[in-house]
């Protein structure tokens, strides 16, 4: 569900300080987004995007999947796309990617960041 | 901010994304590399800081809300900049065709997200380079003309001076016309560049005879033009002592040496004194203004001509070596009487060889038939038909200098 490579990848860039700030941006913009998800249909395909390219940058790879997934098929236009899936899917990575945040925001990380 | 542009500092980037997480991502891993980062939220706000400040690098993402980024890179290379803008474009489009037609869009590289840092760094460092071998280029090209607009004052400097050699030169060849009462001399000097190698003249020998010549040196720069002053001075009118073609006469006055004498003795001035590699051709008349007697001596210089009174045009002369070239030559006089109504034509290889547009040259049928239809026209005005022959002959393009020196015998008064 989350990709933890990508999430050691990224604190190795941006530092500590710089990992804090960089998850309250993503919350602040991926749940800003999600509140309103599919209010607007012509918004729906720019949204899922940005909420594509939000979740492979910390490494929510499931929820990154899923919105890409949509994506496509809105672009299809045969079916619907299973926006409370999405929401429950975002839902479910938070949590786990909470359980371990203390890690990354922290002191440097020196151990192995495998899950 | 005061910056100081630097020709290998291509440092300022501009991140234009719509995610404010992931333009702090990438000015996180920018600020890494040591680069100045500015940001902006759309391609709009990018537009309007590019308009300010010239950025290096443009990183951009590809869908924004409003303008996107392949709209943004399209309106970028359309901006006036003073350098190249090295334009990377960032996605989380997947598919193949995309990267096609992001490059298409004028974007020079393309970045899949999430980014990796170290890719990052690696692609703009490349971009860098290309950079700084556009500014490299510049540099070398505006130090190109710097120098070249250098090099133009340079030879300004030098067409004023040869503009100034060709006012002196011409005026070696100060007195055009003048009549000796039984025959009239009219003189034509027209070089083609500033200065010529070209040199027309006469001078009194007594009260009975008159000296004319015709002078080519070889080349038409400064070196020849030089030579041509010398030899004008040799040749003199004004001061008779120290013309070389004069001798002092048994009974006093001036006596001429023979034609032939003449051109030995330039020769053999030219070769031992002189030491130059220029070398000339040249016509010399001593001409009796009673008799209409004409000794002459031929160099290399074209044939000279006499048009008799009832028009037909004779061609005198056997040649003979240029003066300069060869040591010891010998070269030999030959002689015309000339009756009234007669005129003698010496001319430079500028005239016969004056080349029309298919590159065939009038030659000395081409100047019989302009002397036939300038015959009687009085000299001044002959020598400025037969300028404009040529000119229309040549199609306005002469390239080589022309002289002539023409002598329209009347005959002397019967009382005398």
């Amino acid at each position: 569900m989350i990709d933890w490579n990508r999430v050691a990848e990224l604190r190795e860039e941006v530092g500590a300080m710089g990992f804090s700030e960089v998850l309250d941006l993503f919350l602040e913009e991926v749940e800003g987004v999600l509140d309103t998800l599919g209010a607007q249909r012509d918004r729906l395909g720019e949204d899922l995007h940005f909420l594509k390219g939000s979740a492979w940058n910390l490494g929510f790879a499931s929820f990154g999947v899923l919105c890409q997934a949509g994506e496509r098929l809105l672009a299809t236009g045969r079916a619907e796309v299973d926006i409370a899936a999405i929401r429950d899917c975002y839902a479910r990575s938070k949590a786990q990617f909470m359980e371990r945040a203390p890690e990354f925001c922290g002191a440097p990380v020196t151990g192995s960041a495998a899950a | 901010m005061v910056e100081t542009p630097q020709l290998t500092a291509a440092r300022r980037i501009l991140v234009v994304d719509d995610s404010r997480m992931q333009r702090r991502i990438l000015a996180a891993q920018l600020a890494r590399a040591g680069y100045q980062v500015q940001e902006a939220g759309t391609a709009e706000e990018a537009l309007a800081i590019c308009a300010e400040t010239e950025p290096d690098l443009i990183l951009s993402d590809w869908v924004m809300p409003g303008m996107s980024g392949l709209e943004f890179c399209r309106a970028f290379r359309e901006m006036p900049r003073t350098g190249y803008g090295y334009f990377v474009l960032l996605s989380s489009k997947t598919e193949k065709d995309e990267v096609a037609l992001g490059l298409q869009s004028g974007a020079d590289d393309y970045l899949l997200k999430p980014v990796n840092g170290d890719e990052l760094r690696a692609r703009l460092a490349a971009g860098e380079r290309i950079l700084r071998m556009e500014r490299e280029l510049k540099e070398k090209n505006r130090l190109v003309s710097s120098t070249l607009a250098e090099l133009q004052g340079l030879y300004d400097t030098l067409d004023r001076d040869l503009k100034e050699a060709w006012k002196l030169q011409q005026s070696l060849v100060r007195e055009r016309f003048r009549s000796f009462g039984s025959a009239d001399v009219s003189l034509l000097l027209r070089p083609t560049g500033h200065v010529g190698g070209d040199l027309v003249g006469f001078f009194p020998i007594n009260a009975r005879r008159i000296g004319l010549y015709g002078i080519d040196v070889s080349g038409h720069g400064i070196t020849s033009a030089l030579m041509t002053a010398r030899l004008s001075g040799y040749l003199s009118g004004a001061s008779p002592d120290q013309n070389i073609a004069l001798i002092p006469a048994e009974a006093g006055g001036h006596d001429a040496r023979p034609p032939a004498e003449l051109a030995a003795y330039l020769n053999a001035l030219v070769i031992e004194e002189m030491r130059t590699e220029s070398y000339f051709t040249l016509i010399y008349a001593d001409v009796d203004l009673i008799s209409g007697r004409v000794e002459m001596v031929q160099a290399g210089h074209p044939h000279p001509a006499v048009q008799r009174a009832g028009g037909r045009v004779e061609y005198l002369g056997r040649g003979g070596f240029p003066i300069g070239l060869i040591e010891n030559a010998e070269y030999e006089s030959f002689a015309t009487v000339l009756r009234p109504g007669d005129r003698l034509f010496l001319m430079s290889d500028g005239v016969t060889e004056a080349a029309d547009a298919r590159g065939a040259l009038l030659g000395e049928t081409g100047l019989g038939a302009i002397m036939a239809g300038s015959a009687r026209m009085p000299g001044p005005a002959f020598l400025e038909a037969l300028m404009w022959d040529l000119i229309t002959f040549s199609g306005g393009d002469l390239t080589d200098d022309v002289s002539a020196v023409l002598l329209e015998f009347h005959g002397a008064p019967s009382s005398c």
